[in-house]
């Protein structure tokens, strides 16, 4: 299981390097993923390190799902560029999204979806929610693989990018992640 | 500029065209449109329900064209469906646009579908909006609408978005083409939002303007009796042929040229307000005007029924002007009739009401026609009896 764990990280790794990549070229913003870490823990552990507030996709997985959920600073912060704005990590406390925001959310959300839709892993677009209480995708003693990827935009912390997987699916579907690695 | 507009027509016929077929196959199929609204997803579904909101009645003919041209294109396939190839292909064909993606890269014709938004629409989606969004929106529409829409901010916001429109930088256009298809959905569906009523209401105020008045009046009645509240709102909703004396000038005579026969008009006008009849002889062409007086006066009698269905269909032509955007929204007309106190009275005594307009803060009823008139009569008489009194006592002074 470790050494499929491994295989699985390093596909979360270069997922990561793909958005960062991607977000970096389209907004010109140095968005950087400074700290990688995951592993195996109970969804509770996962549920108190997850904000309250943020931008969550949920996928569908076999009736269960995957939870990737993106800070609000990197939302604010992306659409304040893509509209042509500055870097102003300041004064980015919201409790809500706007419908601008709540689209390049969406776009955000999309590049994880085109990475699992080429690895044909049967996982789905479900919903996206911005409170963490509205998602029941696992139970709290339920062992799950979380991911965190803390960003930083010129030096400046930004929050992270964490998703949450059921093990389930790392191992029906590793062959694919097996594939990635060789 | 014609171009966006022609687009935006075309829009709106692919949305008449979907609300028609979506219609005529819930009509054979009940409950099948319930289902492709779940299939659809909120936004498109809430712009398409608008539209069928819009539609009024569909002659044969129309319903005929739409079915052939979907059969057609999901059935037999017989025509083309558009695609990235064939738009690359026609891109550089036409323009010579080698990479499409460029095409997408630049502001001409960028959020254009915001000038046919109302400023309020256009304000209350702004000032939910990050800051960064409404200084692009506004640095990207005419100087004086963004003027004026700025100012609507509260100051400390204006002075915000205003720094922020200094320093823009070049934006991710592309993505911005994607957003700008998002918001059109999202805030086209909501054009008549203007009227703050719930959709229901709305909805129902539209049938009702369908119906002929007496039916009208009798479920608004039945209406009123339980909930005289929605009752009342329903009634402020409704475009009737009255309304039509608060219509432009202009409007009314690019909607007389479209009435036809002209003698529909005639029966339509049989017992109206002076005001209005004079109104609508004053907007129709000198050539008509001897034909339609005519028209009147071969009408005169007609049945109560036809008289209003023919007003009802006047009404319908009228809705249908202001969806091919040839007249101007009607809502400003119901909004004018609510801002003169305006009051819809039964034919009969139209000219009464005018005479003697009751003022909305009088607490006294208005008294009925009878009975002005029997106590007019008895003043008349005493004044007539003093009169003659006063003339017979000077007659017995100068004997």
């Amino acid at each position: 299981m470790s050494e499929l764990l491994g295989h699985f990280l390093k596909f979360n790794k270069i997922m990561g390097l793909k958005l960062t990549n991607t977000v970096s070229a389209q907004l010109k913003v140095g968005l950087c993923v400074t700290e990688f870490s995951g592993g195996v823990k109970e969804y509770q552990a996962c549920h108190s390190t997850l904000p309250k507030f943020s931008f969550y996709g949920q996928f569908g997985y076999q009736n269960r799902g995957v939870l990737v959920g993106v800070d609000p600073k990197i939302i604010m912060l992306g659409t304040q560029r893509c509209f042509g704005g500055s870097i102003d990590i300041a004064n980015m406390n919201a409790t809500s999204f706007t419908f601008a925001e709540d689209f390049f959310g969406k776009q955000i959300i999309s590049i994880f979806e085109k990475e699992f839709q080429e690895k044909e892993c049967g996982l789905e677009m479900n919903k996206i929610d911005y409170q963490l209480d509205r998602s029941h995708l696992f139970f709290s003693d339920e062992k799950v693989l979380f991911v965190e990827m803390k960003c930083t935009v010129e030096g400046d912390s930004v929050g992270s990018i964490c998703m949450v997987y059921p093990l389930m699916f790392i191992k029906q579907e590793k062959e694919k992640w097996i594939t990635e690695d060789s | 500029m014609n171009l966006n507009l022609s687009t935006n027509k075309s829009i709106t016929t692919s949305r008449r065209k979907a609300a028609i077929l979506l219609m005529y196959l819930d009509s054979k199929m009940p409950g099948l449109s319930q289902q492709l609204f779940a299939k659809m997803g909120e936004s498109r579904s809430k712009m398409l329900l608008h539209e069928i909101n819009q539609l009024g009645k569909v002659d044969k003919t129309e319903i005929s064209h739409v079915m052939d041209e979907f059969y057609e294109l999901a059935i037999t396939q017989n025509s083309v469906i558009g695609g990235k190839n064939v738009t690359d292909k026609l891109l550089k064909d036409s323009f010579g646009i080698e990479d499409p993606d460029d095409f997408f890269s630049s502001k001409s014709g960028l959020f254009d579908f915001i000038n046919h938004l109302s400023d309020k629409i256009l304000i209350d989606y702004l000032k939910k909006e990050n800051r960064q969004v409404a200084a692009l929106v506004l640095s990207l529409i005419p100087d004086e609408r963004s003027a004026k829409l700025l100012s609507e901010f509260p100051v400390e916001q204006t002075a915000i978005i205003s720094k922020k429109m200094l320093t823009l930088d070049v934006p991710n256009y592309p993505l911005l083409w994607k957003f700008h298809r998002e918001l059109e959905l999202n805030l086209l569906g909501e054009d008549d939002d203007t009227i703050e009523e719930s959709q229901q209401i709305f909805k129902l105020s539209r049938v009702l303007e369908m119906m002929v008045s007496d039916t009208r009046k009798t479920v608004v009645d039945m209406i009123s009796t339980q909930d005289k509240s929605s009752a009342d709102k329903i009634q402020e909703l409704i475009f009737s042929f009255n309304d039509l004396v608060f219509m432009s000038n202009k409007d009314l005579g690019i909607m007389l040229v479209e009435i036809d026969p002209l003698s529909s008009l005639a029966v339509a006008m049989q017992g109206i307000s002076a005001e209005l009849k004079d109104k609508l002889l004053g907007s129709i062409s000198e050539r008509l005007k001897p034909r339609l007086e005519e028209e009147i006066t071969n009408a005169d009698g007609a049945a109560e029924e036809d008289v209003q269905k023919a007003q009802g269909s006047i009404v319908q032509l009228c809705r249908k002007l202001e969806n091919e955007e040839k007249i101007d929204p009607l809502v400003e007309i119901i909004k004018q009739k609510q801002a003169s106190n305006f009051v819809e009275t039964p034919k009969s005594d139209a000219k009464e009401s005018n005479e003697f307009p009751i003022e909305p803060e009088s607490e006294e009823a208005p008294k009925p026609e009878k009975e002005i008139n029997e106590q007019d009569i008895e003043k008349k008489k005493e004044k007539e009896k003093e009169a003659v009194n006063q003339d017979d006592a000077k007659e017995g002074d100068v004997s």
